[in-house]
């Protein structure tokens, strides 16, 4: 026995392990990257998302996170995208452009994705897809945004100003007040989003008495709110990114300005208001493309599904809501293929439509934006949204169009 | 005009107390340790979710306002025991090891309570008259706490035996070991004080501010410019530092825009640091 052990002892010397350790690591790379050109049938085809898990979006980096497992498992379970499985890789971009763009860069070069399904702040998005250009990756982004990205390759169910704003401002003039003030975080989102409100509300017949704009990370809003008092609006319409937003207005509340104005919005969803509390919370009305609440039976369906994979307390907003839409959209267009291609699914995607949670959703083909329905809804005082209205399929507009 | 500039220096007095409340901490442990704590920012955090715990369970914001010292406290004593302490001469390794403990304590109040917001109402809602001007009770609260704690720490450090030891340990470690002064307990104890006052400020803020994992970061950067600029290791300093970081921030807040006011702030600190590298008020 002793001398059987030395026998070993000697065989498996630190250097024979060494090679052996790298011939072991060495061969399945190798092996993946043959394997990728030759047969490619059997591998499956990976989904690169990029979500803020980190940084001031945290709050809805789950939601975006349920979203798209969800739609994956559906897409699985049907029996996968021409033919294969999917996988999904998850990345993080801590609200950071810098971070976004290595993320998308790891997940195309080293990660080889089939496609990125992704971003919420616009600054990380408009960076993101000036990367993807490069290597014409297809990219979905789930986020409403100010819109102004049109390629070949990009396609939004995110809803664009003209699906958001302008109905939230045609609403607020007939119901709310005719002179409004505009706060908004400093950056292509925040000002972008300003620019289309301004029109927005002075063609429904209101007027804009002040606008404002807040470098992120603001903590104390007392000089802006002083101003907002001088001001005396009939309606504040702020666009102020994650955390901010909810400072911003509980600090309203506590100068007593909350309760001389109204507020309206397109970012105070269901996944903000745990935040507020009642006094806060309670009136202020709200577009967006989906609500929890919405009473179809996909949602439903939907939403039975991620309570019993996640837990009753699991919340959804529009960007995860999309994140599952974006899934969908692919299997549309997926539909039927024997093969995958980029310029297939593209193709299909141009065509795609999907009725879901969010309602019927179908690819506008001249700017690969989504024609989508927008739902206003009011803030009851035990903090649940009612809905007040449905504009149904309104047309994007994305301020660019596909030359 | 008179209701203007009244307004506009109670703003100032407010903003400069909650400062001086987040940066109390920093520079208790920057001044007596020398260590840059750079999960100060993520006590802060935890003071917040400690009121969110507590009056979720008892019901009072009050009891979760003392509760967060001792929470907070009792995480000092754990990250100085546990890691501060075996790193004392060794400052850009504290610096690292801090900013790991910050990401630990932010992911476990992940784990704990969720990615999401949680709320904190206002404990006082409602305005009270300042001659001509309605101000927010709470916020006229806090300046008041703000000094009532300054001068707590203030007759702590310069009229009881434990702070002329910790005030001795500042000026030479060893010969105050000489005398008998055990160095590493003193450190301990600042460590712990300073932990407390960033629990403390966070369950102070919370009504005021987003309470989530990620926010503590926000508050880091300025802290830090309140106690640079003022002067490392002094209280006057950090007072001086938060009035005009503070003072600055409201007034180029008001009469610009905040954008503007955030940077003219910036340039305001390094302005003072070229003129007067060791604070204005050393």
């Amino acid at each position: 026995m002793v001398t059987s052990n030395c026998i070993l002892d000697s065989a498996f010397d630190r250097r024979t392990l060494l090679r052996l350790a790298a011939v072991a690591g060495v061969v399945p790379f190798t092996g993946s990257l043959l394997t990728r050109d030759a047969a490619a049938q059997g591998d499956p085809i990976r989904v690169g998302a990029i979500i803020p898990f980190t940084g001031i979006e945290t709050h809805n980096g789950l939601s975006m996170q349920y979203g798209l497992e969800i739609g994956t498992d559906e897409i699985n379970a049907a029996g996968g995208l021409a033919g294969r499985q999917v996988e999904v890789l998850m990345e993080d971009d801590g609200g950071d452009v810098g971070r976004g763009v290595r993320a998308a860069a790891k997940l195309v070069g080293q990660d080889k994705v089939d496609f990125i399904n992704g971003t919420l702040t616009s600054s990380v998005r408009t960076a993101v897809f000036e990367e993807l250009k490069k290597t014409q990756t297809l990219f979905l982004n789930p986020t409403y945004y100010e819109g102004l990205l049109c390629d070949p390759y990009y396609f939004s169910s995110g809803a664009t100003p003209n699906q958001g704003i302008e109905p939230m401002s045609v609403f607020a003039v007939k119901n709310l007040g005719k002179s409004f003030y505009f706060v908004a975080s400093d950056y292509i989102w925040g000002t972008g989003s300003v620019t289309a409100a301004k029109p927005a509300v002075e063609a429904a017949g209101g007027s804009v008495v002040g606008e404002e704009y807040v470098p992120f990370g603001t903590s104390d809003f007392t000089a802006v709110i002083n101003r907002i008092k001088e001001a005396a609006p009939d309606v504040v319409f702020p666009f102020i990114a994650g955390q901010d937003g909810i400072t911003f207005l509980k600090q309203l509340s506590d100068f007593g300005v909350r309760d001389t104005v109204e507020i309206c919005a397109d970012s105070i969803d269901e996944l903000i208001v745990p935040a507020l509390s009642e006094e806060v919370a309670a009136g202020i009305v709200n577009c967006s493309s989906y609500y929890m609440m919405l009473e179809n039976e996909a949602n439903q369906a939907f939403l039975e599904t991620m309570r019993a994979k996640y837990g009753d307390d699991a919340l959804i907003g529009s960007f995860g809501m999309n994140m599952y839409n974006n899934m969908k959209l692919v299997q549309v267009a997926a539909k039927g293929l024997d093969e995958w291609s980029k310029d297939a699914i593209a193709a299909g995607l141009r065509e795609a439509t999907f009725d879901g949670p969010s309602g019927p959703l179908t690819t506008d083909s001249t700017n690969q934006h989504m024609v989508q329905n927008a739902y206003i809804a009011t803030i009851q005082p035990d903090k649940s949204f009612k809905l007040e209205e449905t504009i149904e399929n309104v047309a994007p507009q994305a301020g660019c169009t596909l030359s | 005009m008179a209701a203007t500039v009244l307004t506009q220096v109670i703003n100032g007095l407010s903003i400069a107390s909650i400062l001086i409340l987040i940066a109390l901490g920093l520079a208790v442990i920057f001044g007596l340790l020398g260590v840059i704590n750079l999960a100060h920012a993520d006590l802060f955090m935890t003071g917040m979710y400690t009121v969110v715990l507590v009056q979720g369970r008892a019901g009072s914001f009050w009891l979760g306002v003392l509760a967060a010292p001792l929470v907070v406290g009792a995480i000092g004593f754990v990250v100085e025991r546990g890691v501060v302490q075996w790193l004392r001469d060794r400052p850009l390794d504290t610096l690292l090891a801090t900013l790991g403990v910050g990401i630990v304590l932010r992911e476990g109040v992940k784990l704990l309570f969720g990615a999401g917001y949680r709320q904190v109402a206002n404990p006082l809602p409602g305005n009270v008259a300042v001659g001509p001007v309605a101000y927010p009770i709470y916020r006229l609260l806090l300046i008041a706490i703000a000094v009532a704690i300054l001068g707590a720490l203030a007759g702590w450090l310069y009229r009881t035996a434990p702070g002329l030891r910790l005030r001795a340990m500042l000026q030479d470690r060893e010969t105050a070991a000489a005398y008998g002064i055990d160095p590493d307990r003193a450190s301990l104890f600042a460590f712990i004080v300073g932990a407390a006052l960033a629990g403390l400020a966070g369950a102070l803020m919370s009504p005021l501010v987003t309470v989530g994992p990620d926010v503590g970061i926000i508050y880091l950067a300025r802290a830090f410019m309140v106690v640079v600029v003022g002067g490392v290791g002094s209280l006057l300093g950090l007072v001086g530092g938060g009035v005009i970081i503070g003072g600055g921030d409201t007034l180029a807040g008001y009469f610009l825009n905040p954008t503007i006011a955030n940077a003219a702030v910036l340039m305001l600190a390094v302005i003072i640091l070229r003129f007067r590298p060791g604070g204005l008020f050393r």
